[in-house]
């Protein structure tokens, strides 16, 4: 039995002086009208006769009090509201889904929307009976089962006590699959045949979703589960988010940079506030927006002179969710890589990877094909200190620990393979989609022989000629290899003659220059990644970095070991903020990126009513205290009715003659 | 007044209908003069009583001469004597009886008037005693002369003192020795109880009729709601919420109260009477107490 007044505490105090009034009424004296009477001897013996008992009596007497006082008792008791647990409305095995999300961080309730399905949460498990079965999931992009199903009270309120929210976004599916799996262990799989059987029997669940609701419906069929939506948070909830934030460099101008960000306004006022633009922590720029309810505006701002740093854009308005107020952006810093170029003397090439736009990026090295065998340039291949390697008319022994150009060659131990050179050649096509080729034209270039390539599976043809196809590449491992299936050089009688005339066209060391990008992992100087909180975050650091650390917003340091994978990825992004990637020897930062909440559903936190869940509409029950408690005032209204009808029967017997 | 008064006391109408009645007694008792009651005395009236054998000396008059001429032995035949009766009215003059419409008080002088009156006629000695603090005693009455000696008594008393029955009847017994009969007229509410008094009455060997007289208020109260009902003797204070209940147990025990009275005057050869008020005095004597056997 448990209690939920009604009442504040004067209206108890003006409550409790109602019974001592009533008594106070029946101690005045009641004013008896005298009558003269031949002998009161009769009646006197009357009385006697009547007070044969002297408690029933007096208990008689003052039975009009007594149920008075009763029907004030009853009306306390009903203003008390006692309740049960309602277990019966609970269910023998429930599941209670706690949403902690992004968006359940808003405190338009008090603390935060977590704390209050936390509370929610207990309340449920308090109403459980001994025997009953439940089972805490929390949510957010992925389910987490904090504790599976167990009577075990204790535990129950540990696993709702242990949830804390996340920068997440929200995805009920998982959630619900999982619990889905519990509650219909049985499911059949093959719906039209009659004769495949539930193997083991369904158990019925009651599901709790304590959640705002934004989140995408989820396509799934509930089964055995009764789902409950208890929605958190209050319908006026106010909030403006960033829901965009995205840095770019000038196309035209270098050391220019734009910023733009996108701001929505979710609440239901008109709302003035300040966009400040932050540096490294240096306010560098500030905008006033004014944003309708339900509408979103556009603001960009332009940087000058930066190469590398960090942007951070505050909304400066205070709402529910804080949050989406703040957006990261990052910009790389200019990575330099080491290439070694393998040839035996091509002027042209050692030309285009000398423009001053490679050598920002790249430091080149130059090996002859003789040195290929030497056991420094093996342990220089097997090293993975070098981001690319390009092989003009030559090929190693065995594949380096890098990325690699083969020019008139296919890699080592590999499936490429490459037809007789025949010519001419006309390239009719090419994959001007792809990194490697952009800005590349080779309409125009003249081919006096060259080869076809058949690709290794995963390969993707850039460019085709007559012949075939030209120019490929291809994944190795974590590495990738390209291959120009033509000599840029051609020895003949006369002695090295060119081959093509490609070098002098303008396209040459734009190819070039693509493939140190792609190929060796030097992205220009630009926007950083960003992800949203929670997701894996592959860096593209050089793979002669055996160790990486990164810095999260918190200023922890994560370690980071290759292994064998020749990917690093990393999970830890829980909190938004600028992660920076540095090497584990050095102090360079090698990677930023950003983690933000980029997400329209989280920032909308006004509470969703009802849930569509499959084909199912799952309507909100606004009081979950109703929900879960018996209540017994109803009946204790019905009761002092009847004790007030029977106060009345005895007041009227009293004086009727 | 006088006029007014004894009209109210004894309606002439009833007057004509008492001078043909007597009053009946169930014992014989020895008077002191000569009156028109048998005694058990051998007199001279004209009533044959019975013969005994003529013993020398014996009044030559009353000698059988007819028995001896048959059988040749001397009878001396007797009569039956003749005698009057006291007849005591003793009426309770306490303020109870002063009650209801007409008040009890009058209704118990009437009926003393009349039965008074029915004694005098008969030549019996009749003797009115009220009831009180001190109680009043009539002269002896005798013959229908003194009528307006009685009605004079009648009307010089009003009902006052507060008395217990007891003590009044006790001052009675101790002047009136002698037998007779006692008609009490009374309620029957005494605080301390009737018994006693009547035990006294019949320590005298006296023929006792008790008329209980109770008015209509007594009989059915017509009272309701939340009362202080005060004793109009002692000022006896009783707080009582009346109710349909509390009424019907009351007469409850009015009846148990008046029944006990009946059995308790039954059981000691007593005559008990209840009377009501508003009945009229010519009802109560003419045909109530006729049918009863108090006259005849």
């Amino acid at each position: 039995m448990n209690w939920a007044p009604m009442l504040s505490w004067p209206w108890w105090l003006a409550m409790a002086s109602v019974p001592p009034l009533i008594i106070m009424l029946y101690f005045l004296k009641l004013r008896r009208q005298p009558v003269e009477v031949p002998s009161t001897y009769l009646w006197r013996r009357t009385l006697e006769d009547l007070h044969v008992n002297s408690i029933w009596q007096r208990l008689r007497r003052n039975i009009l009090l007594f149920l008075q006082l009763l029907v004030i008792a009853i009306l306390v008791l009903a203003l008390l509201r006692p309740g049960m647990r309602g277990s019966d409305t609970v269910g023998d095995r429930v599941i209670l889904m706690i949403d902690n999300s992004a968006s359940m961080q808003a405190v338009d309730v008090a603390a935060n929307r977590v704390a209050e399905a936390k509370q929610r949460a207990l309340h449920i498990i308090d109403a459980l009976d001994t025997n009953d079965a439940a089972m805490v999931i929390a949510f957010s992009d992925a389910a987490d089962v904090r504790q599976t199903f167990t009577t075990d009270k204790r535990r129950l309120r540990a696993a709702v006590d242990s949830i804390a929210p996340t920068y997440r976004t929200t995805d009920l599916t998982e959630a619900l699959r999982a619990a889905s799996g519990l509650a219909n262990p049985g499911r059949t799989s093959q719906i039209e045949d009659l004769n495949d059987i539930q193997v083991a029997e369904a158990l019925p669940a009651n599901v709790f979703i304590l959640s705002d609701g934004g989140f995408a419906p989820p396509q799934l069929d509930l089964g055995n589960l009764k789902t409950t939506y208890l929605p958190i948070g209050q319908p006026t909830a106010q909030n403006v988010g960033i829901v965009g934030f995205t840095v770019d460099r000038n196309a035209e101008r270098e050391d220019q940079v734009e910023a733009f960000a996108r701001v929505q306004n979710f609440g239901s006022q008109v709302v003035d506030t300040n966009l400040n633009l932050y540096l490294d922590d240096q306010l560098i720029d500030a905008r006033a927006v004014t944003i309708e309810p339900q509408s979103v505006s556009g603001v960009s701002f332009d940087i000058h002179n930066l190469e590398s740093g960090v942007l951070k854009l505050v909304v400066d308005h205070q709402d529910d969710l804080s949050v989406d107020n703040i957006a990261f952006a990052g910009l790389d810093p200019p990575k330099v890589l080491d290439v070694v170029l393998v040839t035996a003397g091509n002027v042209a090439l050692e030309a285009a990877l000398k423009t001053s736009q490679v050598t920002s990026i790249a430091n080149v090295r130059l090996a002859t094909p003789e040195e290929l065998d030497s056991p420094q340039f093996q342990s220089l291949l097997r090293s993975g200190t070098i981001d690319l390697f390009v092989f003009d008319d030559c090929r190693p022994a065995v594949p380096p620990e890098a990325s690699a150009l083969y020019i008139n060659a296919v890699p080592p131990e590999s499936p490429w393979k490459m037809t007789a050179a025949s010519g001419p050649l006309f390239v009719i096509d090419s994959n001007r989609s792809h990194p490697l080729m952009q800005y590349v034209d080779l309409g125009t270039v003249r081919i006096v022989e060259g080869s076809s390539l058949e690709l290794p599976p995963g390969g993707t043809e850039l460019a085709r000629t007559d012949a075939g196809v030209l120019i490929g590449i291809a994944p190795r491992d974590a590495y990738l290899d390209a291959v120009v299936a033509m000599p840029l050089n051609r020895k003949s009688d006369q002695g090295t003659l060119p081959n093509t005339d490609w070098p002098i066209k303008r396209s040459f060391p734009v190819f070039f220059f693509n493939a140190l990008q792609t190929l060796g992992g030097a992205v220009a100087t630009s926007a950083s990644k960003s992800v949203l909180p929670g997701r894996p975050v592959p860096l593209s650091v050089t793979t002669r970095v055996a160790t990486v650390h990164v810095e999260t917003p918190a200023g922890e340091v994560v370690q980071l070991e290759r292994g064998n994978t020749p990917q690093l990825v990393f999970t830890d992004t829980e909190r938004p903020g600028i992660y920076r990637v540095r090497g584990a020897d050095n102090d360079r930062i090698l990677q930023l990126f950003t983690v933000n909440l980029f997400s329209e559903r989280e920032s909308d936190i006004v509470p969703v009513p009802d849930l569509q869940i499959g084909v199912e509409k799952v309507t909100g029950t606004a009081n979950q205290e109703e929900l879960v408690r018996v209540e017994y005032w109803r009946w204790l209204l019905l009761l002092a009715l009847v004790v007030l009808g029977i106060e009345w029967y005895v007041y009227n017997r009293r004086i009727a003659v | 007044m006088v006029a007014r008064s004894a009209q109210e006391l004894l309606p002439p109408q009833l007057l004509a209908r008492l001078e043909r009645m007597e009053l009946v007694s169930r014992k014989v008792f020895r008077g002191r003069l000569k009156g028109e009651r048998r005694s058990r005395r051998k007199g001279q009236s004209v009533e044959f009583a019975d013969f005994r054998n003529y013993v020398p000396g014996d009044d030559l008059r009353f000698v059988d001469w007819n028995l001896y001429a048959r059988l040749d032995k001397l009878f001396l035949k007797l009569f039956l004597e003749e005698e009057d009766l006291h007849v005591f009215f003793l009426v309770d003059a306490s303020p109870s009886m002063d009650f209801g419409e007409p008040t009890k008080f009058l209704v118990a002088k009437q009926i003393a008037a009349a039965l008074g009156f029915v004694g005098m006629c008969r030549g019996d000695r009749v003797r009115i005693e009220f009831l009180g603090a001190e109680n009043t005693t009539s002269p002896i009455l005798r013959g229908r002369s003194q009528l307006w000696r009685m009605i004079d008594f009648l009307e010089s008393v009003e009902p006052d003192q507060v008395f217990y029955l007891t003590d009044a009847v006790k001052r009675f017994c101790w002047r009136h020795t002698g037998r007779g009969i006692v008609v009490l007229l009374t309620d029957l509410m005494d605080k301390n109880g009737y018994e006693p008094a009547l035990r006294l009455l019949l320590g005298q060997q006296m023929d006792v009729f008790v008329l209980q007289i109770l008015s209509p208020e007594e009989l059915e109260p017509e009272l309701a709601g939340d009362l202080k009902l005060v004793d109009c003797e002692d000022h006896d204070e009783t707080e009582i919420s009346v109710t349909t209940a509390v009424v019907k147990r009351y007469q409850q025990t009015l009846a148990a109260f008046v029944e006990g009275a009946r059995r308790f005057c039954a059981q000691r050869g007593m005559i008990h009477l209840l009377t009501r008020s508003d009945q009229g005095v010519d009802v109560i004597v003419g045909q109530y107490l006729r049918e009863r056997g108090l006259v005849r």
